[in-house]
């Protein structure tokens, strides 16, 4: 009943006439940035987070919530019309769709896509809705040595669902704490590794840092390669999928959403993980596995279901423990820290406005995709057909604006490009940005967590071990470095 | 790093474990002297020469890895191939100019030189044509930091 009456607070606050413009400026950018591949959700919000600093906070929040999950359904858009997905969580669902798209079912597989996608999101928004509050009070009791705990379990877990090996994205993990530690010294205020440089003394700008790691890096990796894409025509036709589709589909969607919203809570999940499991899963499941890959409605239906769910369940470790769950969510804490607002277990009380407003807004958007998605696929098609050495110098020029009006610094430029240059670098190695991003968001936190956790016991470390919540974090912890360690040597050479 | 078949070429996961090794025992050396304090009062430097130290060894056990391991075999993933090492050059070199002139030229200069490197090196698109979208571009992007309020340096020129 309170959850009701909450989000009656949340829709007054949503359907304010200027929420309502943010949130479809939001969900409009985030579908656009879903269609162009080469600048994704983590970019473009890093670019827009100063043009947002003149919003409300919840404004502010709307819009870059929207351009998010925005993201996820513009996404599949492309991968299903011409097998460019122009982000990666939609990469699984070009496999089927592009198929279905071949064998003259783009239609179906588009309105699949987009109906799975509402149906996940929207489920994910509810359960965001009921989980967030509990946990936020739960989390309450939490101390320095249980949130310790979580941020190291965090980080563990997004290094062992990395895409890449585990043992690199550790180092990576290790990488961003190093460089979050650059700065004054929160608790001496003595000036850590600034190399002299005045501009340093407030630590690495988070934007410029992931600006560079994920929109310059991915700019400099597109250029590497062709700049030529091949466009693949189809025919678009009917646009609501058959009886026998649903009937194919429903489990699909409910599996979907299931994995979605379990994976997007996790650290590191998000919507990109989400979508190849939860395909993985249905072809797992399926009487036809053999006929995953050649156009059926469950290989839309599922990963498309999954990405959504994930991408409003990855709020709930952001807004009721004040932990980001991937990199995405490191940029949205960002957004709400500039804004004045700390994420965590005080926020839905504090900022009642802010979290159900923001929440109610995600159903809003939800029915502007679907009115988005579904009537203008054309549209977004054809802006697949502006050249990307068009394209490429607009990006770059945002970037460089964005970055410096954050705080009139030239530095942040430089860095902007440093960071540009390593994770270019990183790419060609195999080694993953993300826990980097994510270590250097979390670093302070952990750091100060230690400090006082360390203070609290009069130096013994034992404190993470004899309380119950932070000690079944570190057996978790312990048990994903034992599973890989034991999983790289059971691996034939 | 000479193997039982002949010299193995050189493996760029080397460098860079190498590269984050040296890193990381420069930080630590820092840290070390930033003082580390005690286990219940800890100091500025305990926490970056722990995550350091640990580093370090990590990048140590993967240099000692590549090293050991027969070439391919190291779990480095493909060797990776750059093909445009000039464009990603150009492209980064241009970035740090337009953060080193950007105050002194103000934003419209620096911009527009900017989009003139990235459409008419890069993009090799043909000069005209290279100067008529840097203007239009610079022109749009400078109506819309305003409509969104996005205060930009103003050069000697006022533009």
């Amino acid at each position: 009943m309170d959850a009701l009456l909450s989000l009656g607070l949340g829709l007054h606050v949503a359907l304010q006439p200027t929420n309502l413009l943010f949130c479809f400026v939001g969900v409009f950018v985030g579908t656009l940035i879903g269609v162009l591949p080469g600048i994704g959700p983590v970019g473009t919000m890093s670019l827009l987070l100063p043009a947002t600093f003149h919003l409300s906070p919840v404004g502010a929040i709307i819009m870059l919530a929207g351009i998010y999950y925005g993201a996820q359904y513009g996404g599949s858009t492309t991968s299903i019309l011409v097998n460019i997905p122009g982000e990666a969580s939609a990469i699984v669902t070009g496999l089927d769709g592009y198929q279905m798209a071949r064998q003259g079912r783009a239609g179906p597989a588009l309105g699949m896509a987009a109906l799975g996608s509402f149906a996940g999101g929207t489920v994910g928004i509810v359960g965001l809705m009921l989980l967030a509050s509990p946990l936020a009070e739960a989390a309450l009791s939490f101390g320095p040595p249980e949130y310790f705990a979580l941020m190291c379990v965090s980080l563990v877990v997004l290094t062992f669902l990395s895409q890449a090996s585990m043992y690199k994205s550790l180092m990576m993990g290790l990488l961003g704490l190093l460089l979050s530690g650059v700065g004054l010294d929160m608790f001496t205020s003595v000036p850590r590794f600034t190399l002299g440089l005045n501009e340093l003394t407030d630590g690495i700008g988070l934007i410029p840092l992931v600006m560079g790691l994920f929109g310059i890096a991915e700019i400099l990796g597109n250029l590497d390669q062709s700049m030529r894409r091949r466009i693949y025509e189809t025919r678009l036709g009917e646009l609501l999928p058959t009886a026998a589709d649903w009937l194919a589909a429903k489990w699909s969607i409910v599996r979907g959403t299931l994995i979605g919203f379990l994976l997007g809570i996790l650290p590191g999940g998000g919507a990109v993980l989400s979508s190849f499991v939860s395909y993985a899963v249905e072809k797992r499941v399926s009487r036809y596995p053999e006929r995953f890959g050649t156009g059926v409605i469950e290989g839309v239906a599922a990963p498309e279901t999954a990405n959504n769910a994930a991408a409003q369940a990855s709020f709930i470790p952001l807004l009721a423990l004040g932990i980001p769950p991937n990199v995405v969510m490191a940029v949205l804490f960002g957004g709400l820290l500039i804004h004045g607002i700390t994420p965590g277990p005080l926020l839905i009380q504090q900022h009642p406005d802010l979290f159900w407003g923001v929440i109610a807004s995600m159903f809003v958007g939800n029915v502007m995709l679907l009115a988005l998605n579904l009537p203008l696929i054309g549209m977004w098609v054809r802006l697949l057909r502006v050249p990307y050495d068009v394209l490429f110098p607009l990006i770059l020029m945002f970037c460089v604006v964005g970055v410096y009006s954050v705080n009139h610094s030239r530095m942040d430029v430089y860095l902007m490009a440093f960071f540009g240059l390593v994770g270019y670098l990183m790419q060609k190695l195999g080694y993953a940005p993300a826990p980097l991003a994510l270590a250097y968001v979390l670093g302070p936190l952990l750091e100060t967590a230690l400090r006082q956790s360390l203070a609290l016991s009069g130096g013994s470390f034992a404190i993470f071990f004899t309380r119950p919540i932070a000690a079944a974090c570190m057996a978790v912890m312990a048990a994903l470095l034992v599973v890989q360690i034991l999983s790289r040597q059971r691996r034939p050479t | 790093m000479e193997h039982a078949g002949g010299r193995r070429p050189t493996d760029p996961e080397a460098y860079a474990s190498a590269f984050l090794f040296a890193l990381a025992a420069a930080v630590a050396l820092g840290a070390h002297r930033l003082g580390l304090g005690t286990v219940h009062d800890p100091g500025p430097g305990f926490m970056p020469f722990a995550t350091a130290t640990l580093l370090a060894a990590m990048a140590l056990g993967r240099l000692v890895r590549v090293a050991i391991a027969p070439p391919g075999q190291a779990g480095g993933g493909p060797a990776p191939t750059a093909s445009r090492w000039g464009v990603v050059s150009v492209v980064l070199a241009t970035l740090f100019g337009a953060g080193f002139i950007l105050e002194r030229a103000g934003f419209s200069i620096t911009i527009f030189l900017m989009l003139v490197v990235l459409f008419g090196i890069v993009a090799d698109k043909r000069w005209w044509v290279t100067l008529l979208s840097a203007a239009v571009v610079v022109t749009a992007a400078r109506l819309l930091c305003r409509a969104l309020g996005v205060p930009v340096p103003e050069g000697p020129l006022g533009i």
